[in-house]
């Protein structure tokens, strides 16, 4: 293949190899971005692609990615795994969920070959690495600036086959909830879904902080979801296997107009009325109703005034919340979902 | 004597006032500029006064949330004595969510301070020379902030005097948080808590979680531990409670004396933590690994406790250079023993 991506390792071989992708940065002394890349290949089965650090203050995913390449050896494989645990280094590096360009990576797709470096990057995924691989594994948080319930998550695609496949592939991860969201033309899972890929995307927390729970979500669901697709040897455990009770669903599928390519995601469902210093008064996984307060935000610049309450735009399940304190009058800050039960979600496409 | 930080509050008259402080800023987009630091005054009748501060570090929001809410409800007719409030010492590193101020300026680093400094040792001066000897009592709130996950606790400095070590350890208690923790300073003078204890004051001051976010639950803790403090030392009316009358049990008194028990990264990576702020360990036990970005081959790195104990502090921001601190251990201790 010729792309101005490289790759060090045979993607196609088998065994344990561990290298890199050299992404040009364009630049006239030659220089490349360095991505780790390892692959795992065994004999015969699904090739999956497990990829984290979109975002580069992600690091749940990151690390799970990480623990995969150091724990699994090819004969626990059958078939192939490319690993990818950090895409975006440099934003990794430096505690930020965009790239020193700012770039958004994951607003750069499907990419093109003659844009800057992170379009150039989305491409080798969108021409090389998606069409080499039948599963996805595509692990996001809510970074520094966000808390999120710890949770698998989905977009509801129109193919009932693909849809229902990726219904049952969120549910291998095992968390106590799962939602649905509406994700922009330039997404990375927008450009794999609309390639026929069963994608598996999580949101494991974030806030900066990551606790021991969250780490175990992190390597149980996706070691789990990688023995759902077959590729990894062991047993899968269900919810009930595990005599849990059954997961929760909750539909966040925004009205179109709420998701925009340059928007904050997820979070633009409710914006902050006002800036200065908020206070969560709930917390994700607190159901509210609408109209009730989930934050009240302090006045910065003249505390003499009361603070302005931030209210829940539906009832449902507060599933994201911003956490960085400080907030600018529109920013995106909360996202409710309601639940909606797995066979709605499945009969939303029956024939 | 004109001192370049100036008061729009009469901190010396009864009532409710809201204003600022103001001393120069230095801009290139207006000239005779100020930067403003928000002050309320709440006073009346007898009593001591205490001056309860917060964003001393910028992206510390759990105290700047429970003191902005004190200047809004906190009435005259509750108090006996004065209350000065400083909800946020350091306006542009909270706006900026950083620690330090935009100059770099780590204001806890700042004190004594000079008049003749730059800003930040300026405000330090105004701290250090007017506020502080009007005060009886120096609530100084601190949490982990976006760097660190600090187990939600008051803390103190042991200090030599035992009158005063008495006075600030009833003060750390009446937090009634379910830990404390006794603390050194390791890395710089300079510390504003350092002054105001210096000064002979009963200084109370927290670390309120961190982490980059805040829980509803820690605001509780911080608006519940800092009504009671006050009311511990008589300036806001109501009768103080104890873990005990809360049905609680006995707080843990960690002790973070021993420098050892910081321990810092050997290089550059991504830490995990494995275990959290309050978890026991033993020394010798992993409390987290180490990751390393561009090595996926590289087995982690396993960082060990250095004794038996409680884990006090874990770093939160996973991306971790040389000589970061990503953990604190502790031991815990008896009361009678610090006194």
């Amino acid at each position: 293949m010729s792309h101005p991506v490289s790759c060090t390792i045979d993607l196609g071989a088998d065994g344990k190899q561990v290298g890199e992708f050299r992404l040009p940065r364009g630049t006239d002394d030659g220089a490349f971005v360095s991505i780790p890349v390892a692959t795992i290949a065994n004999g015969d089965g699904p090739a999956v692609l497990v990829s984290a650090g979109t975002h580069g203050d992600e690091y749940e995913g990151q690390i799970a990615a990480r623990r995969l390449i150091a724990d699994v050896e090819p004969e626990q494989v059958s078939g192939r795994l490319i690993v990818v645990p950090t895409i975006s280094t440099e934003a990794a590096r430096a505690h930020s969920r965009f790239w020193p360009s700012g770039a958004n990576l994951n607003r750069s797709f499907p990419g093109r070959l003659d844009g800057p470096p992170d379009e150039v990057l989305a491409h080798f995924f969108t021409t090389v690495l998606f069409p080499f691989v039948d599963m996805i594994v595509e692990m996001h948080s809510g970074g520094a600036g966000s808390w999120i319930v710890p949770c698998s998550h989905m977009c509801a695609v129109d193919d009932p086959s693909q849809r229902k496949a990726m219904l049952e592939g969120m549910e291998a991860w095992n968390s106590d909830v799962h939602f649905l969201y509406t994700a922009g033309d330039n997404y990375l899972p927008t450009i794999a879904q609309a390639q026929g890929k069963t994608i598996v995307s999580t949101e494991l927390g974030g806030a900066g902080l990551i606790s021991r729970p969250v780490h175990a979500l992190a390597w149980s669901g996706l070691t789990n979801v990688l023995r759902h697709f077959g590729v990894l040897e062991g047993e899968v455990v269900t919810r009930a296997s595990l005599g849990l009770p059954p997961a929760r669903i909750y539909d966040a599928r925004g009205a179109d107009e709420t998701v925009t390519e340059l928007g904050s995601g997820l979070m633009d469902q409710t914006r902050a009325p006002v800036g200065g210093i908020a206070e969560a008064l709930v917390m994700p996984g607190e159901m509210v109703e609408r109209g009730q307060p989930i934050a009240r935000i302090w006045g910065f610049d003249a505390p003499s005034q009361p603070p302005v309450d931030v209210l829940a735009d539906r009832t449902g399940l507060v599933l994201g919340m911003r956490a960085r304190a400080f907030v600018t009058p529109g920013e995106g800050f909360a996202f409710v979902g309601e639940p909606i039960a797995r066979e709605a979600l499945l009969a939303e496409v029956s024939v | 004597m004109s001192h370049p930080v100036s008061c729009t509050v009469d901190l010396d008259r009864p009532g409710k006032q809201i204003g600022h402080l103001a001393f120069p800023k230095i801009t290139n987009t207006a000239g005779w500029a100020s930067t403003f630091v928000h002050i309320g005054c709440i006073a009346n009748g007898d009593g001591p006064t205490v001056l309860v501060l917060a964003g001393n570090h910028g992206d510390e929001y759990e105290g700047q949330v429970a003191a902005l809410r004190l200047l809004q409800e906190l009435q005259p007719e509750q108090v006996h004595g004065r209350v000065i409030v400083i909800p946020v010492l350091s306006p542009a590193a909270s706006k900026a969510n950083t620690r330090n101020w935009p100059s770099g300026a780590n204001f806890n680093r700042s004190f004594p301070g000079n008049p003749d400094g730059p800003p930040n040792e300026q405000l330090a001066d105004f701290l250090t020379r007017v506020l502080f000897p009007m005060a009886d009592v120096v609530i100084d709130m601190h949490s982990g902030g976006r760097s660190a996950w600090f187990l939600p606790c008051s803390h103190m400095h042991v200090v030599d005097d035992p009158i005063q070590r008495k006075a600030m350890l009833e003060g750390m208690e009446a937090w009634c948080s379910d830990w404390h923790y006794l603390y050194i300073d390791v890395n710089g003078h300079g510390l504003l808590p350092v002054e105001a204890e210096n000064q002979g004051k009963l200084v109370i001051t927290t670390e309120l979680g961190g982490g980059g976010r805040v829980p509803a639950p820690i605001h509780r803790l911080a608006w519940s531990g800092l009504n009671n403090v006050l009311r511990h030392v008589g300036v806001l009316e109501g009768e103080a409670q104890t873990r005990a009358s809360l049905g609680l049990p006995p707080a843990v008194i960690i002790d973070g004396r021993d420098p050892r028990n910081i321990v810092v990264s050997p290089e550059d990576g991504m830490w995990e933590a494995m275990l959290e702020p309050g978890d026991p360990v033993r020394e010798g036990e992993p409390v987290g690994r180490l990751w390393f970005i561009d090595r996926p081959d590289r087995p982690a790195e396993l960082l060990l406790s250095p004794c038996d104990g409680t884990v006090v502090v874990t770093k939160a921001i996973p991306v971790t250079e040389q000589g970061d601190s990503v953990f604190v251990v502790g031991t815990p201790i008896d009361r009678s023993e610090l006194l």
